[in-house]
């Protein structure tokens, strides 16, 4: 097949990327697998979608890094290609990577995959489910259960009288961007700084207050859904757990913190059976939950990072069964003559 | 009915506005009317979305300037209401106005309609229609008929290619709107293309577009309301808006004046192609601006110009859009408040 992953800029990408790891995947398997970064689209006169795509030179490559090396190497495949032509485009761009400097960048990957889907690309995860997930409101749509108790507002004094009903204990975060920027623990006796943290944060816009989980205080674990249901191989989960490092309360691996094998129990499961039916409907291939206590804290459905992570506490290749699903749609897609609702096709 | 209206500040809303007579409509029909800022949005711990809304005390104004006044004035009623007790959420804030000082204001109201929608509130224009027009490649998804040719890219190469092709372009930011950064390059402007495509790429992506001859003229704003031409009597919902000067941009607000406009076969033809693709995506009221036998924009986003479709046909138009969606309303009540709200937005 031909699988076209778009990412946020071919230069900055790194072979511990879950992104380096499908395309290395896809080669090894024998496919041909372009990179492209959100600003080499572009919709031509004739109609159709066209990229500055690059792919590597050698048809198998040993891990990751070597792909990843041909691929910024001088002898990487620099070629115009229609979009169009691809059997599979994955937006693996992260929309809150370019929230600072290139703002136009954090949906584009969705507005020209919503064209490209009109000639039969399978685009995965749905562009019009991406759009209806570009904040942490789209979190609000999944049931009630599985969610921390939240307020969304402007209004200081709401999130104030929220606090105090919680015992003082909340996490307070912007609805717009992530990446644990401006995310805040507050505590009881944070409570004289409140005003300052919720100024922080309501400059990007709404502020998202959450109950505090004290099962996040041990981390959290990710946990992945294929196709709606979660990603198991052997009877091995694509999960790993979040350890949380020192006093930062974000699990974030950026934000410090180290990763360890995860116990998938039967509470996980069930999560991950009540988000399915919202994440078939909006088409959603490849998502990561993360998950603390019985509770989901977040559902990564941008570019969800750590299959590697995963394979190294299981020894699965979880990448390779990614893109043998892919495989399997590219099949239905040549029965059906390229011509499938995109949205079921996603988890199909 | 209970009505809302999401503008992008209720304090900056003006008489002549489409939404204030809209507002004034829905009171002078006996509705009870909100307004709502797309800052004073919450969405509470008990899962219901709350806001804070103004409305006003009277109950009939004979202009849409004294309702306005009220609504700004000290008896404005202030409550915060709830808003998956509205009958209908009327999505009307220009996205592209907040762009520079508020973006995180540009798709809000989209966000917030998405979850009244679970409470049977009509949400018009249907809030996953609208994440969809969220850049001006919307337009690339209607029949290549009605449009211009046009090229998306950030390369300039392409663009001074698609400009040779073509003699006369328009180039402009495919995000954002509101006339900033939009240029038309004639042939002998060729020597300054890299800078305008600099200027406008330094947003994001540019489009450019065939120049239509046609738009020397000016265009034509035609409105759409459940997926056909808005028309009461033998009057349809249009005006023209004529060039004036040099400048090539016909929004009004980039000067030009307005006059009466002629509906012919060939718009009624565009607004025909349109159609099926208003009604998949739920687009209740929208704006066409049609130059010659071609689309230049689909305005999606708080369509304006009702006022002077009135003055030039001598229709309230603003009443029949109220009507409008008082049935949307009546229908929610024979189905128990639950239908989906894409359907509901054009029927």
């Amino acid at each position: 097949m031909k699988i076209g992953f778009v990412v946020n800029d071919i230069t900055t990408e790194e072979p511990g990327f879950t992104t380096s790891r499908l395309a290395t995947e896809a080669i090894n398997r024998g496919h041909s697998a372009w990179v492209m970064g959100v600003g080499d689209l572009a919709y031509d006169p004739d109609e159709h979608v066209y990229a500055r795509a690059t792919s590597v030179p050698k048809s198998k490559y040993k891990d990751s890094a070597s792909f990843l090396q041909d691929l910024h190497g001088k002898n990487a495949v620099k070629q115009r290609i229609v979009v169009d032509d691809l059997d599979v485009l994955m937006l693996r761009n992260v929309p809150s990577d370019d929230i600072i400097k290139r703002p136009w960048a954090a949906t584009i990957a969705a507005e020209f995959g919503r064209v490209a889907m009109r000639h039969g690309v399978i685009v995965v995860n749905d562009p019009n489910g991406l759009a209806k997930a570009a904040s942490k409101m789209y979190f609000q749509l999944f049931p009630e259960e599985v969610r921390p108790r939240t307020i969304i507002t402007r209004d200081n004094s709401e999130i104030k009288a929220f606090a105090k009903a919680e015992g003082g204990n909340i996490v307070l975060k912007p609805l717009q961007g992530s990446g644990g920027a401006s995310v805040f623990l507050v505590r009881p006796d944070d409570l004289p700084n409140l005003n300052q943290m919720i100024d922080a944060v309501s400059r990007d816009g709404y502020v998202i207050g959450q109950e505090y989980l004290p099962a996040a205080a041990d981390g959290d674990m990710r946990l992945f859904v294929l196709n709606g249901r979660p990603l198991r191989v052997k009877g091995k989960y694509a999960a790993f757990r979040r350890v949380r490092g020192g006093g930062d309360m974000r699990s974030n691996i950026h934000a410090g913190g180290r990763l360890a094998e995860a116990t998938v129990t039967d509470k996980d499961l069930r999560i991950a059976e009540i988000v399915r039916p919202k994440l078939v409907q909006d088409g959603m291939f490849l998502v990561g939950l993360d998950i603390v206590g019985d509770k989901l804290m977040e559902i990564n459905v941008f570019s969800p990072g750590g299959l590697g992570s995963a394979q190294k506490f299981t020894k699965i290749n979880f990448s390779r069964y990614v893109i043998d699903a892919l495989e399997r749609k590219v099949d239905y897609m040549s029965y059906y003559g390229r011509n499938f609702d995109n949205v079921d096709m996603c988890t199909l | 009915m209970k009505i809302a209206f999401i503008v992008n500040d209720v304090r900056t809303e003006q008489g002549k506005f489409t939404t204030s007579r809209l507002g004034q409509a829905a009171v002078n029909r006996g509705h009870q009317a909100w307004v709502i800022g797309v800052g004073d949005l919450a969405y509470d711990p008990d899962g219901q979305i709350r806001a804070r809304a103004t409305s006003v005390p009277r109950t009939k104004y004979s202009t849409s300037e004294s309702y306005t006044a009220d609504l700004h004035g000290k008896n404005a009623v202030k409550v915060r209401i709830n808003v998956g007790d509205l009958d209908a959420l009327m999505l009307r804030n220009v996205p592209s106005d907040d762009a520079i000082d508020r973006p995180w204001a540009a798709t809000i109201a989209a966000e917030f309609g998405r979850v009244a929608t679970r409470h049977g509130v009509v949400v018009v224009n249907d809030p996953n229609g609208l994440a969809k027009a969220a850049s001006k490649m919307y337009f690339q998804l209607f029949p290549e008929e009605v449009r211009p040719r046009t090229i998306i890219t950030r390369d300039r190469e392409e663009i001074k290619a698609f400009a040779r092709d073509e003699g006369t372009i328009v180039i402009k930011p495919l995000q954002g709107s509101g006339g900033a950064s939009v240029f038309l390059v004639r042939e002998r402007d060729l020597p300054n293309l890299n800078q305008m495509i600099d200027a406008v790429s330094r947003d994001g992506f540019v489009i450019a577009q065939e120049y239509l001859a046609a738009a020397e003229q000016g265009d034509m704003r035609l409105f759409v309301m459940n997926g056909r031409p808005l028309r009461v009597g033998k009057k349809y919902a249009a005006f023209r808006r004529v060039r004036s000067g040099g400048d090539m941009r016909s929004n009004v607000h980039a000067g030009g004046i307005k006059a009466a406009a002629e509906i012919d076969s060939t718009a009624l033809q565009i607004a025909e192609i349109v159609r099926p693709r208003l009604v998949q995506d739920g687009m209740f009221l929208v704006g066409l601006d049609i130059v010659g036998d071609k689309l230049m924009e689909i305005n999606v986003f708080s369509p304006g110009g009702l006022g002077s479709a009135q003055q030039f046909e001598k229709v309230n138009f603003s009443a029949h859009v109220i009507e409008a969606i008082e049935r949307k309303v009546q229908y929610m009540q024979f189905y128990g408040r639950n239908f989906d709200n894409v359907d509901m937005c054009t029927l």
